[in-house]
């Protein structure tokens, strides 16, 4: 007994990284529970077992893992101790999270990859799909499946507090960069009460947007709670084979478009927000932000005139489809907007304006959102460091900083950076190369596909559109897209590195 | 002004006499001849201005390869207009540029052209590939390095002093020209062609004199002939120095050459693998390895069969986008910059797992320092950013083009490399718009990003002051009325 605890636990993993998979499985108790409430109250189907039976295999394995493990003070002090916390949590929550599919036969045990594949979208937010009709499923499961986006959503939170900032890659320090003077109503410094008030904004928007939804004509209450988790998540799942193009309605688009809109942006502004009673300088204030909402306004416009004028769309369809489809690719979500008569598919417009769709997908949102992609923030940095560069070409001499509002930015975090952009980068080069050479994807659903799996978008362009299923693509082809979705969500260094750990103490082993 | 005078008026003065006065192109090699002379003429009056030519400071670097190539341009478009080879002031500028940036895009049909013509442009692009080499290897130097971290090698290849250096380069250059020409010849080409095609497979141009480019010829080996000179053509020009000079030692130990040897013939495999390409063993090694030389050395030369399967389409892109090494006259993102960019990645990899890590980087035996690292990720960004706006714009002009074939041309003219991967985009005409996106594509992917964005700049802003001071010159005038 103590051998293999020995070899297993402490083995392969740090004592304090199996403590903390344990809190976060008994994080997804509730929603299991929940998830389960549902099933058990439906009338259509009973699978509820598969949710409580999940439920307690989570509980057991979590309390189990806290009770023999221990957090020492300075055990998370490293940089690979918190590489491997971030990256196995997430890996535990993901094998926890596709039990319900197995048990309730929604995948056969023969088909796990499908199951895992599901799993990984939901808590990645990204919402690629592998399930051919949605609505034939029970609504306990599909809420589970709502829920993995929403829990998707949290953690990113949580990531973005507490381990990015060790990264230099972004993080708290990032989110505060552009409130100076205001240091009493700085966010707490301790990061994990930082990510409560955080969760605290997050919990209030799913609210907000479910309340607005059921309020609606054509959503029920399970709808409306079911699409308010995914739309705060910026995750993209739907309980409709249709998404949001099943409801037909301009109203329900517009609250989606608003959930949306707020999913992307900056927690830490929305919770200043709320706390200094609707103060909007916050928001004015932002760089980011305001660059944000410049780039959504604009490609709207830009999209709209080019649906209007150039593909001969009516102007309101024209306008209603480049709204949504621009929002629900800038925040990362990917709902499609499909009706039932088949328009507002964006994969059947012209080639330009889906080259300016391919172009937000990349963007994403902003830093301490949810959303997914390479973030405003580091496209900011890059362009000014890009500027920077032809003000030395003039004088080679000069000082030039970068700076994002008033506040300075650090130049090993600029490096770092202009680092990530172009690891993001070589790997969608290296997902688009082995998507077309070892599965002969064409090469617009090859690029698109790798850009929407690292940017968690869900949807992409030829034949991964909005009305596409994952499962027609090869099995190789959906593992690929699956790592591409982890290594994007968590923020890309936090996998490598978790290898690059792992081996480590095989070797020490 | 005055360099690009010289040139093209030297160019066109050769290039008149070709087939003067031949019926066919008569009047067009009149138009030539007198152009040239004029251009000579003007050279010889202002020859003076260049006792006091000096190159010192990075920005004088730049403004000087911005106004040669923007004038070379300018000259060229109104002698092709003038001619009556093009109609329109945008064509026109599109030839010109592709012509001089050493691209292969074109609208025109080089079988219905006279000879003249066929020569301006094979000549044109010779030019052209010999200023991309005399800007790596004399004028990048003195901007320490600029964006190119094995430029710097240059001196240290070739004499310190840049007048020899300048006569090292222009004897190599032609000896590679005249022995492709002698190939090419006793490959069984004619005498005209191997002197047009030698021309331009030394400058990784790709201007043909044919329609289908080489696949008219449909000749084993004058495609092994161009392969082999394409496959130099995307070579350091110092690399060949070398050997001719025996210093083995120094080659063995350059990565840049292990990374471009291996792209090639890693490539060959891989096109072999998935090309889906028919015929003979052969055949079927000859079309893979002509394809990736083409493709690697930014050449555009286009054999039978110009069409990529989906398994490999990615990666002639990719090919298409590394281009050559440093040193070469092929365009591109360049191999030097993607051994630092691996490097750098992996390093910065490491620095997140350990802190204390400290790792240099080297290519080809040159440390890169840490200014050109950080400059090295921005013109990265920036490269794939520049792609995607041209792409945009193309698809803007051109409705009917496919996402994949808009990247691909885009693409292409940035890295002046010529042919799509498609043979649907092979035969595209574009509009105004098309064609003007073309050609700022090709200057800034010859100038390369930095120096171009900051002519750009600098050209802006002196435009805008103009601009003002005509606006408040009229404004005062109007008060004096």
């Amino acid at each position: 007994m103590k051998f293999s605890r020995r070899l297993f636990l402490e083995g392969l993993f740090e004592s304090a990284t199996i403590n903390i998979i344990g809190l976060t499985l008994l994080f997804l108790t509730p929603g299991l529970v929940i998830s389960g409430l549902i099933e058990w109250v439906s009338a259509d189907s009973h699978h509820e077992f598969s949710l409580f039976a999940t439920a307690l295999i989570a509980a057991v394995l979590g309390l189990s893992l806290r009770a023999v493990t221990s957090i020492a003070d300075d055990s998370m002090d490293r940089p690979k101790a918190i590489f491997s916390v971030v990256a196995w949590s997430w890996v535990g929550c993901v094998l926890i999270g596709m039990l319900p599919y197995l048990f309730a036969g929604v995948f056969p045990w023969s088909r796990i990859d499908n199951a895992l594949f599901e799993t990984i979208s939901g808590f990645s937010t990204t919402g690629s799909t592998v399930l051919q009709d949605i609505e034939a499923n029970s609504r306990g499961i599909l809420f589970w499946r709502q829920l993995t986006q929403w829990y998707g959503g949290m953690g990113i939170i949580v990531l973005a507090v507490t381990v990015l900032p060790s990264l230099g890659v972004g993080g708290l320090q990032l989110m505060t960069a552009e409130s100076p003077g205001h240091e009493s109503d700085k966010l707490r410094a301790r990061s994990i009460d930082t990510a409560k008030s955080l969760w605290l904004v997050y919990f209030g928007a799913t609210v907000t947007i479910s309340l607005l939804l059921w309020a609606t004509p054509n959503v029920g209450l399970y709808d409306a709670v079911a699409h308010g988790l995914s739309t705060v998540g910026t995750g993209g799942f739907s309980t409709k084979n249709g998404s949001i193009g099943s409801f037909d309605s301009y109203l329900v688009e517009l609250i989606i478009v608003f959930g949306m809109f707020i999913g992307a942006m900056n927690y830490n502004l929305q919770y200043k927000f709320w706390k200094n009673k609707g103060d909007f300088r916050g928001f004015t204030r932002s760089s980011e932000w305001k660059l944000y909402v410049r780039i959504t306004l604009s490609f709207v416009t830009v999209i709209f005139l080019l649906n209007w004028l150039m593909d001969s769309v009516d102007i309101g369809t024209a306008f209603r489809d480049s709204l949504f489809n621009v929002v629900t690719l800038a925040s990362s979500t990917g709902f499609g907007n499909v009706r039932p008569d088949g328009i507002g598919n964006f994969v059947l417009w012209g080639t330009a304006s889906q080259l300016l769709l391919l172009f937000l997908m990349t963007v994403g949102g902003t830093f301490g959102s949810t959303a997914g992609g390479m973030k405003i923030f580091r496209m900011q940095i890059g362009f000014k460091a890009l500027s920077r560069e032809l003000k030395l070409i003039r004088r080679p001499s000069g000082e030039y900083p970068i700076k994002i509002g008033a506040e300075k930015i650090e130049e090993k975090v600029v490096a770092s950076i202009l680092g990530f952009i172009a690891l993001f980068i070589s790997l969608v080069i290296i997902g688009t190369v082995s998507l077309t050479f070892f599965f002969d994807e064409d090469l617009v659903t090859a690029l698109s596909g790798s850009i929407s799996a690292m940017s968690n978008m869900g949807p992409a362009l030829g034949e991964a559109g909005p009305t596409s299923n994952f499962l027609e693509f090869e099995r190789g082809s959906r593992s690929i897209i699956a790592v591409l979705m982890i290594i994007g969500r968590l923020e890309i260094y936090a996998v490598l590195l978790m290898f690059l750990s792992l081996v480590d103490r095989l070797k020490i082993r | 002004m005055l360099f690009a005078s010289i040139t093209l008026g030297a160019v066109s003065i050769v290039a008149g006499f070709a087939d003067y006065p031949s019926d066919a192109g008569g009047r067009i090699s009149l138009v030539l001849v007198i152009s040239g002379f004029f251009l000579s003429l003007f050279a010889l009056l202002n020859f003076k201005d260049l006792k006091n030519f000096e190159l010192n400071h990075p920005s004088e670097v730049f403004s000087f390869s911005f106004s040669f190539l923007l004038s070379f341009i300018a000259f060229q478009s109104v002698i092709l207009i003038a001619s009556g080879v093009v109609s329109t002031v945008d064509v026109a500028i599109l030839e010109s540029t592709s012509g001089i940036t050493t691209t292969a895009i074109s609208t025109l049909n080089p079988e219905v052209l006279p000879t003249s013509i066929n020569v301006l442009r094979s000549l044109t692009q010779w030019v052209g590939g010999l200023a991309a080499l005399f800007l790596v290897f004399v004028a990048t130097p003195i901007t320490s390095s600029g964006d190119n971290p094995s430029a710097a090698y240059g001196p240290k290849i070739f004499s310190r002093k840049p007048v020899k250096r300048i006569q090292e380069i222009s004897i190599l250059y032609s000896g590679l020209t005249i022995c492709v020409f002698a190939a090419l010849n006793i490959a069984g080409m004619g005498f005209f062609d191997s002197f047009a095609h030698s021309l331009t497979a030394s400058s990784t141009g790709g201007f043909s004199t044919k329609a289908s480019s080489i696949a008219s010829f449909e000749s084993g080996p004058i495609e092994w002939v161009l392969i082999c000179a394409m496959f130099l053509g995307g070579l350091n020009l110092g690399i060949i120095w070398w050997i001719g000079r025996r210093k083995i030692h120094n080659i063995k130990s350059n990565n840049e050459l292990r990374l471009y040897l291996l792209m090639f013939f890693g490539g060959a495999v891989l096109f072999w693998l998935k090309g889906n390409f028919i015929g003979s063993f052969s055949y079927q090694v000859r079309d893979a390895t002509f394809k990736v030389a083409s493709l690697l050395s930014t050449t555009g030369f286009v054999n039978k069969d110009w069409e990529f399967s989906s398994g490999i389409s990615a990666i002639a892109l990719l090919l298409l986008a590394a281009g050559g090494m440093a040193g070469s006259p092929g365009s591109g993102f360049g191999v030097h910059r993607l051994i630092a960019l691996i490097k750098y990645l992996r390093r910065e990899l490491t620095r997140k797992y350990n802190r204390q890590a400290i790792r240099k980087i080297k290519v080809s035996g040159e440390v890169v320092n840490e200014r050109e690292l950080d400059k090295l990720q921005g013109y990265t960004a920036i490269f794939i950013f520049i792609i995607a706006m041209g792409s945009f714009l193309i698809s803007l002009d051109n409705e009917s083009l496919r996402i994949e074939d808009s990247i691909a041309v885009s693409l292409s003219a940035f890295v002046t490399g010529g042919p799509p991967i498609t043979e649907a985009t092979l035969a595209t005409e574009y509009g105004i718009l098309g064609n003007f996106t073309l050609s700022v594509l090709m200057l800034v992917g010859r100038l390369s990003i930095l120096p171009a964005a900051y002519m750009i700049l600098k050209l802006s802003q002196s435009i805008k002051l103009n601009l003002r001071g005509f606006v408040s010159s009229k404004r005062s005038s109007d008060e004096i009325l």
